[in-house]
């Protein structure tokens, strides 16, 4: 009896894991569809087919690599250059996994290469944001969620591209910062290092992209790196004198 | 196999690598107090770094409407701790201002 309430109960926790997971991917789930959207519009606009647009969504998923990497290609830039560029910007996903595997329970194994495959800017803020350890179910249902409204809505966008004016693709583009921008304020009004973390970031990003031998390639990375060491180091000074 | 197939393939083995490689051989136990911090600060410095410089050029060649974008989406998300309600009403304010 005792035995199997035991092994039911994961099975009835990981339901309502899931349910969680959906619920809390749903803001990502209408941004990335209305984002997607306008991904999949400029697809079409490339005169690609929208089997390319739908690969591109649903096996690279990392949303501002696709717009650099069809833009690069309208400009007719070589496809070395486009790749050394999408590993330069997603290389912030290194970072972001390491922060996520601190935090994810310690019963993971199979699901480590389903995890790691979903890990973007918006999955990885939504996950974190969250109290406590991570349990394996409940952040493969925000990454399969996301995903799949990703790949939905690039086809929506390329389907319906012929309906969409100018103005309204370019709103729905900008929809990707609003995103960020919501994302970032909710942390901001938790505590006052968000906004300075996240405005000396910002200010560095700004700076490093002029600077020869950074650029813009790998500014965002640098940038990151700096800001959260500033704090991380002024952070244990700070404890060391309110220890005394 | 089609040039844009390879790319594609390509883009997406150098975006999976780089997130899998510290999921495999990063857990929370093993990592020290400080190390901790620092990574809880990354997501605020990603979120920082991607909406500036980015953002203002979000709707090309018109940089004051993404700011004003920008504003009003701190704005309204400050006052209504909502996505999907700010991310609506930022796209519907960024398509007026263009149309106007």
């Amino acid at each position: 009896m005792i035995e199997s309430e035991k092994i039911r109960e994961p099975v009835k926790s990981r339901n309502s894991t899931v349910m969680m997971g959906l619920k809390d991917a749903f803001p990502i789930m209408i941004g990335y569809f209305s984002i997607a959207m306008a991904f999949g519009l400029m697809v079409k606009n490339a005169d690609l087919l929208l089997s390319d647009g739908i690969l591109f969504s649903t096996v690279v998923f990392a949303g501002a690599s696709q717009f650099m990497a069809l833009n690069m290609l309208t400009t007719g830039a070589g496809w070395i250059s486009i790749v050394a560029a999408t590993f330069l910007l997603n290389f912030r996903h290194f970072i972001m996994s390491a922060s996520l595997g601190s935090k994810l329970q310690k019963t993971c194994n199979w699901q480590i290469p389903v995890i790691a495959f979903g890990v973007t800017d918006e999955t990885f803020s939504v996950t974190m944001a969250k109290e406590g350890e991570l349990t394996p179910s409940y952040v493969m249902a925000v990454h399969f969620f996301s995903w799949a409204s990703w790949g939905a809505g690039t086809a929506s966008g390329y389907v319906l591209g012929f309906f969409i004016p100018d103005a309204l693709g370019s709103s729905l583009g900008m929809g990707l910062y609003v995103l960020f921008m919501s994302l970032l304020i909710p942390e901001i009004k938790k505590g006052r290092k968000a906004l300075l973390v996240a405005i000396t970031a910002a200010l560095l990003n700004t700076i490093f992209g002029y600077v020869p031998f950074i650029g813009s390639n790998w500014s965002l990375v640098s940038a990151v790196i700096v800001s959260s060491l500033i704090f991380t180091l002024l952070n244990t000074q700070e404890k060391g004198v309110a220890n005394e | 196999m089609s040039s844009i197939l390879l790319l594609i393939l390509l883009m997406a083995a150098v975006t999976y690598i780089p997130r899998l490689i510290p999921l495999v051989y990063i857990r929370a136990d093993n990592i020290p107090q400080k190390v901790k911090t620092f990574l809880s600060y990354i997501p605020y410095a990603v979120l920082g770094a991607l909406i500036i410089p980015g953002g203002i050029f979000g709707i090309p060649n018109k940089p004051w409407i993404s700011i004003i974008v920008l504003a009003a989406a701190a704005l309204i998300s400050w006052i209504k701790n909502s996505i999907i309600i700010t991310l609506v009403l930022c796209i519907v304010l960024a398509w007026g201002l263009q149309i106007l």
